[in-house]
């Protein structure tokens, strides 16, 4: 889903990156930070649903990622480690916020601001408004309904259908076999459709086929 | 036959991971059992549905990196934190501004006291409250020029972060100049073009943005104002209508009183 850009490309081919990383070069840190801010962002998003949450992971996550890449054995397991860290605290903040839930007094910046495909979008002459609303619904929709998979099947779906992971790499991140992450996937896309359905999304009221 | 897929089997599947033969043995499969060939269908409908969610555009905060790495917020966060107080601020002396004008609202003081009131205090006056177009014309001016100066604000306030960007950027490239390779060179020039055509679009956005707000605002007052100008004609016929219907009321009892009289 997301070897496109020059930043794809450049992830894939990041092991001098971290090696430099790994023995504390702080160009190279950064240089993985820009790599990989906007992967973990999104993820953490999907993951959590709001913002604030998002920021608070993202940010744990580059911390600990400073703090313990020497400690990262092999190069080439370097996604699956951050993305397993980045698990980590979205478990961990998911928890503390269904200990204590909280209803944020201002709205949030990313709530306003609208994405990168405003900006591809407003390029054209033929700028939708229509097509945007709905697409915030659909976002809206679809980020209430992967809140309500539980932790294992809602970090799968995400892993494979919006990160673009293997199912190799996601078996790594969960310390699990490859079966189970398929299994779980299984699980996970059929309760997501369930939960859908129950909120009268369908293929049938949902031109989404086009 | 006993072949059954499993959940993992009808994974692969899906994503067409299986060999030939085994994808043959799962469509024989669901062939003969289309609840699940159902499932399997829809299952791939949501993964399109799926698709429709992009990815958010994020700018990574700069992280200083020394023994306790810790991050700094970044510019511009503050700088959006102050646009939009100020804008709130601004905007709800606008909306009081906005709200007094149309109601009329005026404090006095006279003889008998100190006077707050919507419309008119003078009971023998008519309420004046007609719009002209010259008032309007300017009164929209003035709602367009503070929305352009909040507009170039937002501007001056992403060039800072835009020179922020690439003074950071410049310094990158000075710095240890003769350690980088060929490799981080390449890497480095794709990371900056990157940058620019995010900063690019980050501009884009913005603008194509505020010109959707301020032409949502302008809708919403000419909307308003229609809004106004009818229930205002609205009520003068109803006016009209009350002394026409009183008016042939007297006739006809002059009509009747002459009749009596007769």
């Amino acid at each position: 889903m997301c070897a496109d850009s020059l930043l794809d490309i450049a992830m894939l081919h990041a092991d001098n990156i971290i090696t430099k990383a790994k023995e504390g070069d702080k160009k190279a840190l950064n240089q993985l930070v820009s790599l990989w801010y906007k992967r973990i962002y999104n993820y953490a998003l999907k993951y959590c649903g709001d913002p604030d949450t998002t920021d608070e992971v993202t940010q744990q996550t580059f911390i600990a990622m400073f703090r313990n890449i020497k400690n990262l054995k092999d190069a080439d397991r370097f996604k699956s480690w951050l993305y397993r860290i980045a698990t980590n605290y979205c478990y961990e903040e998911s928890r503390k916020r269904q200990r204590n839930p909280t209803v944020p007094l201002t709205i949030s910046r990313d709530d306003n601001e609208s994405d990168g495909s405003d900006a591809i979008e407003a390029k054209g002459v033929f700028f939708n408004p229509e097509k945007k609303y709905n697409q915030l619904e659909i976002e809206g929709i679809l980020l209430s309904s992967l809140g309500e998979l539980n932790e294992g099947e809602r970090t799968v779906v995400i892993m494979k259908e919006y990160e673009g992971l293997k199912f190799t790499e996601i078996a790594h991140v969960l310390d699990a076999s490859e079966n189970t992450v398929k299994t779980r996937l299984y699980r996970g896309l059929k309760n997501l459709k369930d939960i859908l359905e129950r909120k009268n999304i369908t293929k049938e009221t949902v031109h989404y086929e086009l | 036959m006993n072949y059954k897929p499993d959940k993992a089997t009808l994974t692969s599947f899906i994503y067409g991971e299986l060999s030939k033969e085994e994808q043959e043995k799962v469509k024989t499969y669901l062939a003969d059992h289309p609840e699940l060939k159902k499932e399997v269908e829809e299952i791939r409908s949501l993964q399109k549905f799926m698709g429709g969610f992009q990815d958010k555009e994020v700018v990574e905060p700069l992280f200083v990196l020394d023994d306790t790495p810790r991050i700094i917020v970044s510019g511009n966060r503050k700088l959006d934190g102050f646009v939009k107080g100020t804008l709130a601020i601004a905007a709800s002396i606008a909306v009081l501004i906005l709200v007094g004008y149309f109601t009329s609202f005026s404090i006095s003081t006279s003889a008998g006291g100190f006077h707050v009131s919507f419309g008119s205090f003078s009971p023998q006056e008519q309420p004046t409250a007609e719009l002209n177009e010259e008032s309007i014309k300017s009164w929209m001016q003035e709602t367009l020029e503070a929305s352009n100066e909040n507009l170039i604000n937002k501007i001056n306030g992403v060039e800072y972060d835009l020179e922020a960007q690439s003074r950071q950027l410049t310094a990158l490239r000075t710095v240890d100049k003769q350690s980088v390779n060929k490799m981080d060179e390449e890497l480095l020039d794709s990371y900056v073009s990157q940058i620019k055509q995010e900063n690019r679009d980050i501009i884009v956005n913005l603008l194509e943005v505020a010109g959707r707000d301020q032409k949502l605002y302008i809708d919403e007052l000419m909307r308003d104002f229609a809004n106004y100008v009818e229930t205002k004609r609205q009520n003068d016929l109803k006016v009209i209508q009350a002394h026409l219907n009183s008016l042939a009321n007297s006739g006809l009892n002059q009509l009747e009183d002459l009749h009596n009289s007769d």
